[in-house]
């Protein structure tokens, strides 16, 4: 339900206009631009401003906007720091590439603004504990966008677990698709109408690769893999269910590992393969990244039964099927992260922590960050959520790359 | 090829190939590596990142890898091979590779990557070479040291630091400001202090951010009184919005008291920007009295802020703070209200059923009421939350029931069936029809006799497709056919009116045995046009090929024409259903149905299904009637479809079709 308030209570004085949260968009590609009518629903939201660092994506969204309001009014920036700058501007949506995640929330939270951001939160485990750090620093409201945690059938499939409608949970099973490979390429002059420093920020400056750049996801700088990128939902899920979001699984070590032919193609991370992950309590974690985009789903096992989210239907499964009565009917999919971004707006207003605020957003993506290097070293790891250190040195000079100058902040 | 089957190769090599012949193939490879361009086989960069996963373990190795790395930052190397060779020293670097990596340091071009290296290694020398540099670079390069010395708490840097913190280049000394706070010395200290007195608007958030982090390190140090002085400076007005919320945020956790008095003192003042985050904080606080003293504060704030103060006390999970959300139920502005609405909801537990029934009967307003119904669907606590909810539905005193009956259907309980069960009794049709989606979603099969017995005894009779619906629903949870029909043929022997016998008539098809299909036959002929009609549309409904030679008769007979076309387009459905195993008697059934065609509609329809039996037979069907030219698209549709499906195991048959539709 939302909160109606008075400008007044917006923690910004009498300035604030028709209690609207001002809102600007950073990184305005593929995602912005299919949330970006989620954003526009919302009533209490004025869409701003845009930055992006390519021209023809920037344009696009202003056009967009404009469009929608009637109005020339949205503002375009080439440099988000240029909208940060902009003091209307209450809230930012940051929907970059994954290698900008953290560090351009670090930024905005340092500029006085909240943020919505898409999902992993961050690249290293290190830059997501600086995250979690820098939000109370500023009192910066933060909602990752895991916005399965808003969506019907997953509240549902938590909902079940955690009445113990299919006993102790013993294993969590999540998938996700096959990764891409992609094919070597020589380096070009930076297209017209990019601004490539920008666009590559914090990551160790590299020559522009059009298909590196195209296909960011599958580099280590860059993306890590889709076990990163979409794991990160489902490990999200489990943290949810199983009441960890403080803390995490101490042990991680993958198999079956199938890598890109590094004759035919320079892309880095993992085509398919097996991660796991335990905790403490005995709890297995087992993140396949196999089969096709439609294959992807998140099943949780117990000693009397199992419950299952299909996540490109959203179509619930248990055993026992008498589960599946106590279900309402109604609710949207997760492809509408309205509900997520209503969150959002009402803790904006209250200062409270939304469904995913930092630490939540950390201590999923710490798991498929933890994955990842276990897969790197081709080695187990032990893992102490509390220090949030490794077992292995190397495996913990890993947990951190040291950002390129000027695009950080801490 | 697979990383682990070259890895596999890789150790083969070692173990059988001679050594000099080992020894080419490595510096080869660190060749290739050494002048690795994108576009150029990557194999050399994933070999050295295996090397480097095995030195995890192997002291050895690591010192050659380190060392075959540290010839890539020499000499003519590429710039993608130094920035390789960077990333993997990262991993395993020692103090070995500084020299190398200190010279990349003095390039703004490869600086970056250096520190990159350096960041991370352990060494002393790392931070030597790092110091150095802040007396040789400039700019970016610069820039990117300090904040490398500043992640590493580098103490020796911070006398250059305290220089380059006033430094004219903006990046330069907003980079050295933030890596003082990080470092936190008492030098450091003092040099913040001074810059926060300065007041410089280029450097304010830079000397901000230094300032909290150099809190933080005193606090984590155990020095929290230095630390809140940092911070109550950063709460004055002159800071941004943003500084001082983090400051007050700070303060609180400092606060002796959990911040409790100054959560207090903020409530009863007039500071906008601390107010929400002082109210978002009350949750938190632990004192003995606490949940008197915020709620005391209620009635001086106005209402957007009173409805944020009811969601924090809710959260306080305590009797005192309970009870002032309670008694904002009662409240004169309805976003309080709904605020304790939602609040109890999402706090409470069983105990909070007879209060949010109390309120339903005082709503508002549909939202309130919509807003108590999620409420009470919300509360945890399980089958003690359902029982609370039945009791509550016993009373007569305790106002409208319909909510409740939404709530009770929407928790999903199976406690909650029998008290469903009673309410379809409700001479009320919104109640009834409530009573009976509820028993249709929650009802298990050893309920399906009662919920029949339910449905005839309907008496709002707006409920009625409600309640046959949800029987239906019900009926197919029991899983023998026999029992089904057993239920139904049973209330039908005892049913009295006419509306009843229909409703229970409509469920024969859902049971779907030989004597359901006789009840349903009696019941064609009984004395009541209405039956008759119930039964008939039930006919058509079935859901085998039991009733095929009923319909025929029904479709060949028949003098209602309403009556014929259902009984057609029931005909055609369970053909349509045989062919997946289509043979001589499907296309015989639908030659019948096409001679009994009394109308062009009529033999699209059968042309419609016969276009999915894919059967010679059914083909040249399809063919005779090309020569009707009202029907002669869905005859020509169906000949294709038909001579696909068909063109493997009859290619002849198929040819010939598709040959006949090109004559035409």
């Amino acid at each position: 339900m939302p909160l109606l308030v008075t400008p007044s209570v917006l923690g910004r004085g009498a300035t604030a206009p028709n209690s609207r949260v001002v809102l600007g968009g950073i990184g305005m590609g593929n995602r912005a631009m299919f949330i970006l009518p989620n954003f526009l629903a919302q009533p209490d939201i004025q869409y701003a401003a845009v930055s992006d660092a390519r021209a023809d994506r920037l344009k696009a969204a202003k056009d967009a906007i404009d469009t929608h309001y009637r109005t020339p009014d949205c503002r375009a920036f080439p440099d988000f720091r240029e909208l940060l700058a902009q003091p209307d501007i209450d809230a930012v949506y940051i929907a970059t590439g994954n290698r900008w995640h953290s560090m351009a929330s670090m930024f905005a939270a340092r500029a006085g603004k909240d943020i919505y951001c898409e999902k992993p939160i961050s690249l290293t485990i290190r830059e997501g504990r600086q995250l979690v750090d820098m939000c109370p620093r500023y009192g910066a409201i933060y909602q990752a966008g895991t916005q399965r945690r808003s969506t019907e059938s997953y509240q549902f499939a938590r909902k079940m677990v955690r009445q113990g409608r299919i006993g102790r949970v013993h294993t969590v099973e999540m998938q996700v698709w096959t990764g891409a490979v992609v094919p070597h390429e020589k380096a070009v002059p930076v297209p017209a109408g990019w601004n490539y420093d920008e666009w590559l920020g914090p990551v160790a400056w590299q020559p522009f690769v059009l298909g590196r750049v195209n296909g960011w996801p599958y580099f280590w700088d860059t993306g890590e893999g889709m076990h990163t990128d979409m794991g990160t939902h489902y490990t999200d899920q489990m943290q949810w269910v199983l009441g960890t979001d403080d803390t995490g699984p101490v042990e991680f070590e993958t198999s079956d590992m199938v890598w890109p032919d590094p004759v035919k193609y320079m892309s880095e991370t993992a085509i398919s393969g097996t991660f796991r992950c335990h905790y403490a309590n005995g709890v297995e974690g087992v993140l396949y990244q196999r089969k096709g985009f439609t294959d992807r789903y998140i099943r949780y096992i117990g000693d009397e039964g199992w419950i299952q989210v299909d996540d490109e239907t959203d179509v619930v499964t248990a055993e026992p099927k008498s589960i599946l009565q106590r279900r309402q009917t109604g609710g949207v999919g997760w492809a509408n992260a309205s509900s997520h971004i209503r969150n959002l707006l009402d803790c904006i207003r209250s200062r409270r922590p939304t469904l995913c605020h930092p630490e939540v957003g950390h201590r999923a993506q710490s798991i498929v960050e933890s994955m990842t290097i276990s897969a790197r070293l081709n080695r187990k790891l032990r893992w102490d959520p509390v220090k949030e250190v490794f077992d292995c040195e190397e495996a913990n000079r890993m947990l951190y790359r040291e950002p390129r100058a000027p695009w950080r902040v801490s | 090829m697979k990383l682990n089957l070259f890895s596999a190769c890789l150790a083969l090599a070692v173990v059988v190939a001679p050594f000099a012949v080992a020894a080419d193939s490595a510096s080869a490879t660190l060749e290739n590596l050494r002048h690795y361009t994108s576009g150029a086989d990557a194999t050399p960069l994933r070999r050295y990142e295996q090397l480097v996963a095995q030195a995890v373990n192997d002291t050895n190795l690591r010192q050659s890898v380190e060392a075959d790395l540290d010839r890539v930052l020499t000499g003519d190397a590429t710039f993608e091979a130094k920035r390789f060779a960077c990333k993997e020293l990262a991993v395993i670097g020692t103090s070995a590779s500084v020299p190398a990596l200190a010279n990349l340091l003095k390039d703004e071009a490869t600086a970056g990557i250096a520190c990159l290296a350096l960041a991370n290694n352990p060494s002393p020398e790392a931070l030597t070479a790092l110091r150095a540099a802040l007396g040789t670079t400039r700019g970016l390069a610069l820039a990117h040291v300090i904040h490398t010395l500043g992640e590493r708490r580098d103490t020796k840097a911070v006398a250059q630091l305290i220089k380059l913190a006033r430094d004219t280049d903006a990046t330069v000394a907003e980079s050295a400001t933030v890596a003082l706070g990080k470092i936190a010395t008492p030098g450091a200290a003092r040099s913040l202090a001074a810059l926060r007195r300065d007041e410089s608007p280029a450097l304010r958030l830079g000397v901000a951010d230094g300032s909290i982090r150099l809190a933080e390190r005193l606090a984590a140090g155990g020095q929290p009184q230095r630390a809140a002085a940092i911070y109550t400076e950063l709460l004055a007005t002159g800071w941004p919005e943003n500084v001082r919320r983090g400051a007050f945020l700070a303060l609180l956790r400092l606060d002796r008291d959990g911040g409790e008095r100054r959560i207090v003192s903020v409530l009863e003042g007039t500071d906008a920007a601390l107010k929400p985050a002082a109210i978002a904080a009350i949750s938190g606080i632990r004192g003995m009295d606490a949940s008197q003293k915020f709620a005391a504060e209620l009635p001086k704030l106005v209402p957007a802020e009173q409805a944020l103060l009811v969601e924090s006390l809710a959260e306080r999970h305590d009797p005192v703070a309970q009870a002032a959300v309670q008694a904002q139920l009662q409240a004169a502005d309805a976003s309080v209200r709904l605020a304790a609405i939602g609040a109890l909801g999402r706090n409470g537990d069983a105990a909070m059923v007879p209060v949010l029934a109390r309120a339903l009967a005082t709503a508002q307003s549909d939202q309130e009421t919509a807003a108590i119904e999620d409420s009470l669907t919300a509360l945890n606590g399980g089958e003690l939350v359902d029982r609370a909810l039945t009791a509550q539905l016993r009373n007569r005193m305790a106002g409208p029931k319909t909510p409740l009956l939404v709530v009770l259907a929407r928790r999903g309980s199976s406690l909650a069936v029998p008290v469903l069960l009673a309410e379809t009794a409700s001479s009320d049709a919104t109640t009834a029809k409530i009573a009976f989606q509820g028993v249709g979603r929650l009802a298990g099969a050893e309920q399906a006799e009662a919920a029949v017995r339910a449905l005839a005894g309907l008496r709002a009779p707006d409920a009625r497709a409600e309640a046959e619906t949800a029987v239906a629903q019900v009926l197919s949870r029991v899983g023998n056919p026999a029992r089904r029909s057993a239920i139904v043929r049973a209330a039908l022997g005892w049913v009295i009116t006419a509306e009843a016998r229909c409703s229970l008539v409509q469920l024969l098809p859902t049971c779907g045995d030989a004597d359901a299909l006789a009840a349903l036959k009696t019941a064609m002929a009984d004395n009541e046009p209405a039956v008759r009609e119930a039964a008939t549309r039930a006919l058509a409904e079935w859901p085998d090929m039991a009733a095929w030679d009923m319909l025929v008769a029904l479709y060949a007979q028949t003098d209602n024409e309403a009556h014929r076309v259902l009984a057609l387009r029931g005909l055609v459905r369970l053909a349509g259903e045989e062919n997946a195993r289509p043979d001589a008697v499907l296309v015989a059934r639908y030659r019948q149905l096409l001679a009994g065609a009394q109308s062009d509609d009529d033999r699209k329809l059968v042309l419609g299904a016969l276009a999915g039996a894919a059967d010679p037979d059914a083909l040249k069907l399809a063919e005779e009637m090309l020569a009707n030219p009202g029907v002669r698209a869905e005859a020509e549709l169906a000949v294709r479809k038909i001579a696909d499906a068909v063109k493997a195991t009859h290619p002849e048959a198929a040819a010939q079709a598709r040959q006949q539709l090109e004559k035409r």
